[in-house]
């Protein structure tokens, strides 16, 4: 995003307390760089209401967690605008491409406690694309009815939460798509 | 009559002239490093202008950074970070000892190392090369090539050669360093080195503090400088604004010396915009071995920075003496700089 897109790449750090938090011990992470595209901008809004930022397109890490040499997830950190600042939110995928879970890497609101990623962390454990997107409004811009009873303690939180999951599981099916493929027929 | 330009005219009249060979070059040596590589052209001008005697020094760097990741099949190796910066000086009055003089053009390494973690899931890893030296607020943060420093001064190195082991626990994180003490050059001076090292809560959290610790003989212009030195320092973030404070005690040239360090920082919700300000103090005995009388000198600083979404970076900065030693004048310098990655 805005302040990250042309940091020096010595700033560039692996997410790797988010990998032994969401993973715990015993892994072996692997980057994969992709260019993301204009053209999987575009795509991305084909499956979505809303798209990443313009600044996104760029080089981005997808790592792939192995145990015992065989791929058991993978993990992406993303960046969400809030309007307290950049929130960067780091993204647990199970091989099905469900959620695993998520680490706040970097949220300056109070408000982004262990409880409260405690509490979002289990409304979307294991849920796919579609579950998802269910819990947001047609247009994306606010949560569900659904969405709003699963999520009535921290409804702002969760959307933004929500919309970087399922911006984050979109843009891995179409940036990554090829490394995808081989990883589940190596497996 | 032949006409003269100033020199960071002439400066950006070449890279501008210049930019579709970076652009082809950036494209070209990303495709030649392969996978998982990526590859920046970074290119600054900066001035330097001394308010009170009206003095204006410039500097003019362009430079490449490459970022590698080395991987096997089921697991990373390693990262290699190369930051080869060519360097030049116009009209700077007081020019680090690496350079000849003033006007000298010099091709320096910002960072060169190379990052062993295929061991531990990145709780051990082994540095090798050219890095930051583990100390302080200045460990967290990159502010290498920008106007925005923080207590480097104060210790006179930034970064080193060396080795380093670092790692990032569930619940600290940490680097200890042993390196040649020479800063920017490797130095055949066998008289140098330096043991550092910070350990720290993990940077991800809103509340980051971390213990530092250096000791050694650090290469100066007149030689070695043996100097010792501990520290404290505190990150705090809230919604938009950032806090942070360093602390230092030690010894250099065996007079006791004490630091320390506030800056408050506040950025817009969409970070291109920041501004800051920081507070300077430093005392030091002026010779122990005949009395231990000290000096103190402390000044303020105020800076502002703006980044686009195309990779073009301005930013401003002035220094201003609170307080100065006898034999240590603080001059108030503004400094403006533009930058351009691409």
């Amino acid at each position: 995003m805005n302040s990250s897109a042309y940091a020096a790449f010595c700033s560039l750090r692996d997410p790797v307390s988010a990998m032994q938090i969401l993973y715990k011990d015993g892994y072996q992470y692997r980057s994969i760089v992709a260019t993301v595209t204009e053209q999987d901008r575009v795509a991305v809004k084909d499956k979505l209401p809303f798209t990443i930022h313009q600044s996104e397109v760029n080089k981005h890490t997808l790592y792939v967690l192995y145990k015992d040499r065989k791929a058991a997830g993978f993990l992406q950190a993303r960046s969400e605008w809030a309007k307290w600042g950049l929130v960067e939110i780091a993204w647990a995928i199970n091989l099905d491409r469900s959620l695993k879970g998520f680490y706040f890497q970097r949220c300056r609101s109070p408000e982004c406690n262990d409880s409260v990623v405690q509490d979002i962390n289990k409304q979307l454990h294991n849920k796919n694309f579609a579950q998802l997107k269910s819990l947001l409004t047609l247009d994306g811009e606010a949560l569900s009815e659904v969405g709003k009873n699963t999520f009535s303690t921290y409804p702002t939180l969760a959307l933004l939460v929500l919309r970087s999951a399922l911006k984050t599981l979109a843009i891995t099916d179409i940036s990554w798509a090829k490394y995808i493929t081989k990883i589940e027929s190596d497996n | 009559m032949k006409k003269s330009y100033p020199t960071w005219t002439v400066f950006s009249t070449r890279c501008l002239l210049s930019f579709p060979l970076f652009v082809f070059a950036n494209t070209a040596l990303a495709e030649f490093l392969g996978e998982n590589s990526r590859v920046s052209i970074d290119i600054s001008s900066r001035v330097s202008s001394n308010l009170d005697t009206q003095d204006h020094a410039f500097m003019h760097v362009l430079g490449i950074d490459i970022h590698k990741v080395f991987s096997s099949e089921t697991g990373d190796i390693g990262t290699l970070i190369l930051q080869p910066y060519i360097v030049k000086l116009n009209n700077v009055k007081k020019p680090h000892f690496i350079f000849d003089d003033g006007n000298d053009t010099k091709l320096t390494w910002r960072i060169a190392n190379f990052n062993y973690t295929a061991l531990n899931q990145g709780k051990f890893n082994i540095r090798l090369g050219h890095f930051e030296v583990p100390f302080g607020l200045e460990y967290q943060l990159d502010t290498n090539g920008t106007l925005h420093q923080l207590t480097t001064e104060q210790r006179g190195i930034k970064t080193d050669w060396g080795l380093s082991l670092n790692g990032i626990m569930p619940s600290f994180e940490y680097e200890v360093a042993l390196t040649q003490g020479s800063g920017a050059e490797i130095s055949n001076n066998s008289d140098s080195h330096l043991f550092s090292g910070r350990i720290g809560t993990l940077s991800t959290k809103n509340i980051v503090t971390g213990f530092s610790w250096l000791s050694g003989d650090i290469l100066a212009a007149n030689g070695v400088i043996e100097q010792k030195k501990v520290a404290l320092d505190l990150s705090y973030y809230y919604y938009q604004w950032r806090f942070m404070a360093e602390s230092s005690i030690g010894k250099r040239a065996g007079n006791n010396t004490a630091n320390g360090f506030a800056e408050v920082m506040w950025r817009t919700p969409k970070e291109n915009l920041s501004v800051y300000t920081q507070l300077r103090y430093q005392r030091a005995e002026i010779d122990h071995n005949v009395s231990s009388e000290s000096s103190s000198t402390s000044n303020w600083v105020a800076g502002v920075q703006w980044m686009s979404d195309h990779g073009f970076d301005v930013s401003a900065q002035y220094k201003h003496k609170l307080k100065e030693a006898k034999n240590q004048s603080i001059e108030p310098i503004l400094s403006v700089q533009l930058r351009y990655r691409m």
